[in-house]
């Protein structure tokens, strides 16, 4: 049923390029089956998709190395989450892609050459997918409920032994669906640092997203190899969805406890960021009573010969915890004072560089175009994920039928569909500034609507079913119905997808502004951060990079300080009690 | 004629691919003015059975009539009172108690004066313009009457109104809430509750039916003769007798 829906996908947009593409159309079909035979790397896919997979799989290890730590101590420690939680919060609102050109010139000056392009794209990804999985345990820690901490206290549970009884099968669940997400988030940048290109200076690395970007942006322009490696691409994508991550989230049930159980009190729902992430953190009762109890069993009968080297691993591992503050606040506070030192002594080079560079004081300007178009990209995707989302919610039949078709949507991963945007773009609109524009916004957009519509299908469902029975009862309909009960209870739903989807739409400007295309030789771009960015990346202007990544980050900051954050505070209110 | 008529009623669930039935051929009649209440075991599609009445909820077979007619969807003259409360976090106590006079089109100053009376009805006054969040969970469910009563429905249908209060709490509020069905300005006059305590349908309903495990069929039908007002009556003998009947009804296969 689902493949069925995965080819239909695949066949509107084949068909959909097809007929935006006047000289394919006229061509007979077996020619594409002869374009993507006679691209010479073809034949090379199944390497592309093996480099691909444990490029992914070195990030995502490393990333689950870092999150887990970091969510757990920050979880466990009140001290360590003071500074660990802000410090993630600033980390995860800032455009990853943002730091690609700065890294990969960074890398490539210790290692030449492709190791230093593997690096910097392992570093890049592994930077995307760990601020996700930082969260996810960062909360599944806190909601352990207050009587598992104190019966595990109570049978004398502590230490190494709480974490590895209690803490890591309670995040469990957490964990998985902050995987998900983390490793969903992954595909994107993958895309990105595949196939890398400042000015006519091309960075790649063996892969699927190099297939595919190079057979649209490189010398030969090949539509139909590019169509083959989507195709290849989301089967790829979904395949890994299903094989692994929907079986792992189905065991993951195993871990999660019960909600107390109040005789005839249905537990109320959860909200979550994705349909699937509609959980009660609990893992049930027995599981627990049942470790600790043989926990308690093992120690009481190995005391003393075990009991004392488990009080020295516990406070060796205070210890630890005492020492890696330490070091954490000791490495902060020297990197804050050189960049402060780098700030002060770069001030001359800083102004030497604008003087060289009078474009740059368009930056202000930048910026604000930037935002703009961000903010009209943000304002249609919501439009339309309102109406489809709560009807798609509200009615089964539409749900059943087109929740596997956004599941296979979603698995797209909105760089790779960048170059089929922008050919269907410019066939009608021509490469003229609206035109630009218009390609430039229709990319934000999948960045950015996926986020705002799982959110909003996910709070409509979430909306207790008795608020929804009382409505009815007391005759709501119609548009009065979805006036006064639907938008206000999934408020705190739209919030959150927003900021989501203005991080999602910000990484995409940097992409979306500057588009390099080999045919033709020039790039298409429309004035914005990303413009700049890429434009000094491509010219090697480490300072201008480094202003106009300061200046982007810092819109992004204060607005998240300002906007999100009163939107947020506001949303609280319209929330319903657990 | 009977004010509601449930004829037949029938309801299943799909669960795991196999199908659960949960009401079975449930058969019984309000009258109007009458205090009903509906006992039954946890399970026993109690619940359901309420919002079939509502016309939340489509029965399988059978059908409910009120005033004669079949019901298809939302009554305009039945309201309800639901176990969790399910209000509106982000209306106030009086924007609450409007939700359902809004839906019925009347003028802004006289939902606002019918809400303020039922307020005041329910002992709410001064709180008119809290949050529910900033109520206990007895002045929740005071809200949750004052909505319902506030329509000034014929029938009032309450869903385990109580169940969700700690006792004391409960006790208070049956009484509060037999005080109004006593007194002469009560807006309804029938009212249907469905509860899985069977002291408390005996101390309140003059009328019991007992639902049997799921599937749930009628297993009885007693009429409570204590006295009105109720309020101390839980020493009567004859509370023990019909909480007796109940009881072996329920338990005796």
């Amino acid at each position: 049923m689902r493949a069925c829906w995965l080819a239909a996908a695949v066949l509107v947009v084949l068909i959909f390029a097809a007929l935006s593409m006047p000289a394919i159309s006229s061509q007979p079909v077996q020619s594409a089956a002869a374009e993507i035979s006679a691209n010479p790397q073809t034949a090379q896919l199944p390497y592309f998709i093996g480099r691909t997979l444990l490029r992914m799989a070195m990030a995502y290890a490393l990333a689950v190395l870092i999150g887990v730590a970091w969510g757990i101590a920050a979880g466990l420690s009140e001290r360590a989450a003071k500074f660990m939680i802000p410090l993630l919060d600033i980390f995860q609102s800032v455009p990853v892609l943002g730091y690609l050109p700065a890294a990969l010139l960074f890398f490539i000056a210790i290692a030449p050459g492709e190791v230093g392009i593997e690096a910097a794209a392992i570093v890049l990804i592994l930077t995307s997918e760990v601020w996700a999985i930082a969260f996810g345990v960062y909360q599944g820690v806190r909601s352990i409920p207050r009587e598992y901490k104190e019966a595990a206290a109570a049978f004398g549970v502590r230490g190494w032994g709480y974490i590895s009884k209690v803490v890591l099968p309670a995040i469990f669940p957490n964990f998985i669906t902050s995987s998900i997400l983390a490793w969903g988030g992954g595909w994107y940048f993958l895309v990105a640092c595949e196939f890398m290109t400042f000015g006519n200076q091309v960075y790649a690395l063996p892969g699927i997203g190099y297939y595919l970007a190079s057979s649209v942006y490189g010398q030969a322009y090949n539509l139909a190899s590019a169509l083959f490696g989507l195709a290849v691409f989301i089967a790829l994508v979904y395949s890994i969805n299903r094989l692994i991550w929907r079986p792992l989230m189905s065991y993951a049930d195993v871990y999660k406890f019960e909600a107390l159980a109040v005789p005839g009190i249905a537990p109320p729902p959860r909200r979550a960021l994705l349909p699937g992430a509609l959980r009660f953190m609990t893992r049930e009762e027995e599981v627990l009573a049942l470790s600790v109890a043989k926990e308690r069993r093992y120690l009481t009968r190995h005391l003393p010969s075990l009991h004392l080297p488990r009080v020295k691993l516990t406070r060796m591992i205070a210890r630890l915890g005492k020492l890696a503050t330490a070091v954490a606040i000791a490495a902060s506070l020297i990197v804050t004072g050189l960049v402060i030192a780098w700030i002060v002594a770069s001030l001359p080079v800083v102004s030497a560089q604008l003087a060289a560079n009078p474009e740059a004081y368009s930056l202000p300007y930048f910026a604000l175009r930037s935002l703009a178009r961000i903010g009209i990209a943000f304002l249609l995707a919501l439009g339309w994920t309102l109406v489809v989302g709560i009807a798609v919610a509200r009615s089964k039949r539409l749900f059943d039928a087109l929740l596997p078709l956004f599941d296979v949507a979603q698995a797209v991963p909105a760089l790779a569909l960048f170059p089929f945007i922008i050919t269907i773009v410019i066939n009608f609109f021509g490469a003229s500034a609206p035109g630009l524009e218009l390609a430039s916004i229709l990319l934000l957009m999948t960045g950015a609507q996926w986020y705002l519509l799982f959110n909003i299908i996910g709070a409509v469902k979430a909306i207790p079913g008795d608020v929804m029975q009382a409505a009815q009862a007391f005759g709501l309909r119609g548009w009065a119905f979805t006036r006064k009960i639907i938008i206000p209870s999934i408020f705190p739903g739209i919030v959150i997808g927003s900021i989501q989807a203005f991080g999602g739409a910000w990484n995409a400007s940097i992409v979306s502004e500057y588009i390099y295309w080999g045919a033709i030789g020039q790039p298409y771009t429309v004035p914005g951060l990303g413009y700049f960015l890429d434009k000094s990346a491509a010219a090697g202007n480490t300072v201008l990079m480094v202003l106009t990544l300061v200046i982007m980050t810092s819109v992004i900051l204060i607005l998240n300080r300002t906007l999100w954050a009163w939107l947020f505070k506001r949303s609280e209110r319209y929330k319903f009690e657990a | 004629m009977a004010l509601i008529e449930v004829d037949g009623v029938g309801k299943r669930y799909k669960e795991d691919n196999r199908w659960l039935d949960v009401l079975q051929n449930v058969n019984f009649k309000v009258e109007e003015g009458e205090f009903l209440a509906v006992v039954g075991p946890s399970g026993c599609g109690k619940s359901t059975l309420l919002r079939i009445i509502a016309g939340i909820e489509q029965p399988d077979s059978g059908g409910v009539e009120f005033k004669g007619k079949r019901v298809e969807g939302p009554q305009h003259d039945m309201t309800m009172v639901f176990q969790t409360f399910a209000l509106l976090p982000w209306r106030t106590v009086l924007e609450n108690v409007t939700l359902g006079l809004e839906a019925r089109g009347c003028s802004p100053e006289s939902c606002e004066r019918r809400a303020r009376k039922y307020i005041k009805m329910v002992g709410l006054a001064g709180f008119e313009d809290n949050y529910p969040r900033e109520l206990s969970g007895g002045m929740k469910q005071r809200v949750g009457l004052a909505r319902a009563m506030a329509v000034e429905p014929r029938v009032m249908l309450m869903d385990e109104p109580f169940s969700s209060l700690d006792a004391l709490t409960a006790e208070t509020l049956r009484n509060d809430v037999l005080d109004i069905w006593h007194s002469p300005r009560k807006p309804t006059n029938t009212v249907v509750m469905i509860t899985h305590q069977i002291e408390e349908a005996v101390y309140m309903a003059d009328r019991v039916i007992v639902l049997s495990h799921r599937p749930g069929r009628v297993i009885g039908d007693l009429a409570i003769p204590i006295p009105r007002p109720r309020k101390g009556h839980e020493r009567h003998p004859e509370f023990y007798k019909s909480c007796d009947k109940i009881r072996k009804l329920i338990y005796k296969k």
